[in-house]
């Protein structure tokens, strides 16, 4: 029927796949709040540090069997970010002995027209390209090459200092948010979502203390779960069906394109509504009362592996903690 | 097993959406509620399972009075399956649907397992089971839904449309689960329907119009009344209005007729 | 003009699998006059036939071509306007229902087209009419009306649109009997009086057989027959497409078994009884 399906798991049998969730998120905080807690600095035990967790996280993504390239894929969507951040620790860190000597860097009609034209040359074949991202890295590269090689017409210039200090600390910055991703990454691909909610529920668990209503907020998140596929088809469905009556989103202005966007808004939020209102009927009908108790269909088992995973997680944080206070 | 009597609702204070209906439904029994859009169908099925209450009148269920105290027990004695199959499909597969009934009356684990694996083969639905709603057919999630109220073994099912947004193949799927679940496991069975060629596999018909009921009696005995039907904006579906209409035409061999109803209860 | 398909294919593309949701379709639709239904069970293609025909997918092979347009189109050439053209109403229309009043939004698909306001309203007037909404309904709010209206009214914004050929997809699923007859003889007034050609995907036999007149079967993908409804229902090998028989063949098959009355096929009410009245049986 469809091909959608909630969440990023990839089936598997590994450790990690039968790991219980609980675990497995607790531990996944135990090890982010241990990333966090690494100092950046340029110093050797941070750096020893980092990379260690960095080798470690790989060798956990190889044994879980999943593909090393899915995870890195990850990493996609924040290319932007850990390059923005490694220039801005490359400019701001005067910190160090200089890698290189002093670079002027012109900003001139020249480089300034160099560098549009190359924008405009690299967005047209950026398509073809087969490796996007280091691509990316390239025309990063390139303008500020640009730059440097272009002093004609002068308005402005800068020195370009860079400093080892500063190429280690964006290293650095790099790794550790390369660590958050693949770590987090690994826990959704080998959880199902439902057992996630299930890790997500236990973890709340605590705050039924201070009244927070840890069972609703689970049950809404499992509908959200549920319902966001069938969401995603509705709205294709409403999306062809006001194409049908024109609704085109090239081929308009910007106010028209206000009054199509509402008409696929308020279909979608009526559906939505009248849903609310069956699903409350259907749930209370079939016996369920908010905040009373309930049994479960999913076990969920503690078992050794679960315990000396945790266990291992806390050494980890130990350590980290230990080589800072050091 | 069910007695209604004299029940009326009204949603606003003053239009009555129901007026006055008594009725019994033997256990066991299949019966068809029957009505145009507007009829009070609805009300009367929100009614019967306590979404509402009544503003006169009262409903008996199993011997049990139905009232706001006591909507736990009667939950345990009737459940409903709606007409939009997207709009009950609660848990995030069809095993976590079925098992969201059973986990509200707190079912013991195993017991709840041996549950789902034995309604969802009833169903047709065990090799589905980590299947998610969007994956199913209409006809698939309404099986589903008819799984998760028979796991909670109650004695009485109503079938509110069900069938209204099934297709032909979704809509035969059903029909025959309902026979099965009347006429193998003697479920007490009630339908609510305007789509009459269902209706005439039924042991009885109750037709409403305006709130009121108007008829009541076997489909032989209601589809006679062709023209009440007609005010009520039913249509008799294509095999009956040619059964009646030669019924009624004396050209017409006698034993055309009675092959002609054959083939109705056939159907 | 008309609409051609010549050797169209339609390759799926899901997360796990690729499959040919349309396989070397060739087929001709004329701009008038045609009544066709498409049938088939789910997933033999028929919706993504459909939506070829108002450019709402285009073909992954071959070429489609609407009246005068081809599919895939040339690179700087525009599409949109091919859905005016042809008028294609989903199932469940009534989920498109959004604007304030009725009538605003049966003329939200003759605005997009570049109406003028005037122009819209009058043709959003036209088109209430024809499907049965009273004017005193304008100015209500859609979603205060009842299902059957409601699917009426999104019909309405179709038909405003005034396009040539109207492509209906189960318009009448979910309604209940008087309002599937009351909409199908909307559809067969336009087709008799304006002589438009109406294509209409069903699952309801009695449907096809009652006002189509030529019929489309499909099966995973292909066509595995167009021709006359009466050469398809009285075909000798009928069986091979696992298909319903419409009730008024199924009384009349039941009739030949049961009491031995001579089968003779009889597509609607009228023409069944008279033929229960003069055959010569006893």
């Amino acid at each position: 029927m469809n091909n959608i399906t909630i969440g990023q798991y990839i089936s598997g049998d590994s450790w990690l796949h039968k790991l219980d969730p609980r675990i497995k998120l607790f531990s996944l905080i135990i090890l982010l709040v241990a990333t966090f807690i690494v100092p950046v600095s340029a110093n050797l035990v941070p750096i020893l540090t980092m990379t260690s967790m960095l080798v470690l996280i790989i060798i956990l993504t190889i044994s879980t069997k999943i593909p090393l390239k899915k995870v890195l894929n990850g990493l996609k969507p924040i290319v932007f970010l850990l390059t923005f951040t490694f220039i801005i620790q490359l400019f701001y860190v005067k910190t160090g002995n200089l890698v290189v000597n002093p670079i002027e860097m012109y900003i001139s009609v020249s480089s300034i027209a160099a560098i549009i034209l190359f924008i405009v040359f690299y967005n047209l074949t950026k398509k073809h390209i087969k490796f996007r991202i280091l691509y990316f890295f390239f025309a990063v590269f390139v303008v500020f090459l640009l730059q440097a090689l272009l002093p004609y017409v002068s308005l402005t210039s800068y020195t370009l200092e860079i400093y080892d200090q500063g190429l280690l600390r964006a290293g650095f910055i790099f790794l550790r948010i390369t660590n958050v991703i693949i770590l987090t990454s690994l826990l959704t691909f080998t959880t199902m979502t439902t057992d996630l909610n299930y890790g997500i529920e236990a973890l709340l668990k605590p705050l039924k203390i201070i009244k927070v209503p840890v069972d609703m907020i689970a049950m809404m998140l499992s509908l959200t779960l549920r319902y966001i596929p069938t969401l995603l088809i509705e709205t294709e469905k409403i999306m062809k069906a006001q194409a049908s009556r024109g609704v085109d989103f090239k081929e308009s202005t910007f106010k028209e394109k206000i009054s199509q966007v509402i008409s696929l808004l308020i279909p979608v939020f009526v559906i939505s509504f009248k849903r609310s209102e069956d699903l409350g009927n259907a749930m209370e009908v079939r016996g369920y009362v908010i905040g009373a108790k309930r049994t479960r269909i999913d076990e969920y088992i503690i078992s050794f592996k679960d315990i000396i995973t945790v266990v291992l997680s806390i050494v980890i944080l130990g350590a980290v903690i230990y080589t800072r206070v050091m | 097993m069910i007695k209604v009597k004299d029940l009326s609702f009204s949603y606003n204070g003053h239009d009555e959406a129901l007026k006055n209906v008594t009725f019994d439904i033997k256990k066991g029994s299949w019966i068809s509620i029957l009505g145009h859009n507007g009829s009070g169908k609805s009300t009367l099925s929100k009614l019967m399972v306590g979404l509402l209450t009544p503003s006169k009148g009262h409903i008996e269920i199993d011997g049990l009075l139905l009232n706001d105290e006591n909507l736990l027990e009667i939950r345990k004695k009737i459940g409903i399956v709606f007409q939009n199959p997207d709009n009950q499909f609660v848990g995030v597969t069809v095993k976590h649907d079925i098992a969201f009934g059973l986990e509200n009356q707190r079912v013991p684990h195993n017991e709840m397992k041996e549950k789902i694996n034995y309604y969802a083969n009833l169903v047709g639905m065990q090799d589905f089971l980590n299947k998610e709603p969007h994956q199913l057919s209409g006809g698939q999630k309404q099986r589903v839904a008819i799984a998760g109220a028979l796991a909670m073994e109650q004695d009485v099912l109503i079938l509110d449309e069900a069938t209204s947004m099934l297709d032909p193949e979704g809509t035969l799927e059903i029909v025959n689960l309902i026979k099965k679940l009347n006429q193998t496991y003697h479920k007490t069975i009630i339908t609510i329907t305007h789509d009459l060629s269902f209706a005439t596999q039924s042991d009885e018909l109750i037709v409403l119009k305006g709130g009121e009921m108007i008829l009541k009696g076997t489909p032989k005995e209601v589809f006679k009344e062709e023209d009440v039907l007609k005010s009520s904006h039913l249509e008799l579906p294509f095999e009956l209005s040619v059964y009646n209409e030669a019924l009624k035409d004396e050209k017409i061999s006698k034993k055309v007729v009675e092959a002609l109803w054959a083939f109705n209860s056939k159907m | 003009m008309g609409i051609q398909f010549k050797d169209v294919s339609y390759m799926y593309q899901g997360i796990k699998e690729n499959y040919d949701a349309l396989s070397h379709i060739n087929l001709n639709i004329e701009e008038d006059g045609e009544f066709i239904a498409i049938i088939g069970h789910t997933g033999s293609g028929k919706s993504t036939l459909v939506q070829h025909m108002n450019a709402l997918l285009l073909p992954t092979s071959g070429k489609v071509n609407v009246l005068g347009q081809e599919l895939p189109p040339q690179k700087k050439e525009k599409i949109n306007h091919l859905r005016q053209k042809v008028g294609l109403v989903f199932q469940f229309p009534e989920y498109q229902l959004f604007e304030e009043t009725i009538l605003k939004d049966i003329m939200f698909g003759p605005k997009n087209f570049k109406s003028t306001e005037v122009e819209a309203m009058e043709k959003a007037k036209k088109a209430a009419t024809i499907v049965g909404i009273d004017p005193e309904l304008y100015e209500q709010s859609p979603f205060r009306i009842s299902g059957g209206q409601m699917r009426r009214v999104a019909v309405a914004g179709i038909l405003a649109m005034e396009p040539k050929i109207l492509v209906l997809d189960e318009p009448t699923r979910g309604l209940d009997p008087k309002g599937r007859k009351d909409l199908m003889k909307i559809f067969k007034d336009l087709h008799e009086i304006e002589h438009k050609s109406i294509v209409l995907i069903s699952h309801d036999m009695d449907i096809v057989s009652e006002y189509a007149k030529r019929v489309i079967v499909m099966d995973r993908g292909k066509i595995v027959f167009d021709g006359k409804k009466e050469a398809l229902f009285e075909h000798p090998d009928f069986d091979k497409f696992h298909l319903e028989l419409p009730t008024s063949l199924k009384i009349l098959k039941h009739l030949e078994k049961e009491i031995g009355l001579p089968y003779q096929p009889k597509y609607d009410f009228k023409s069944l009884l008279s033929y229960l009245k003069e055959v010569d049986y006893e």
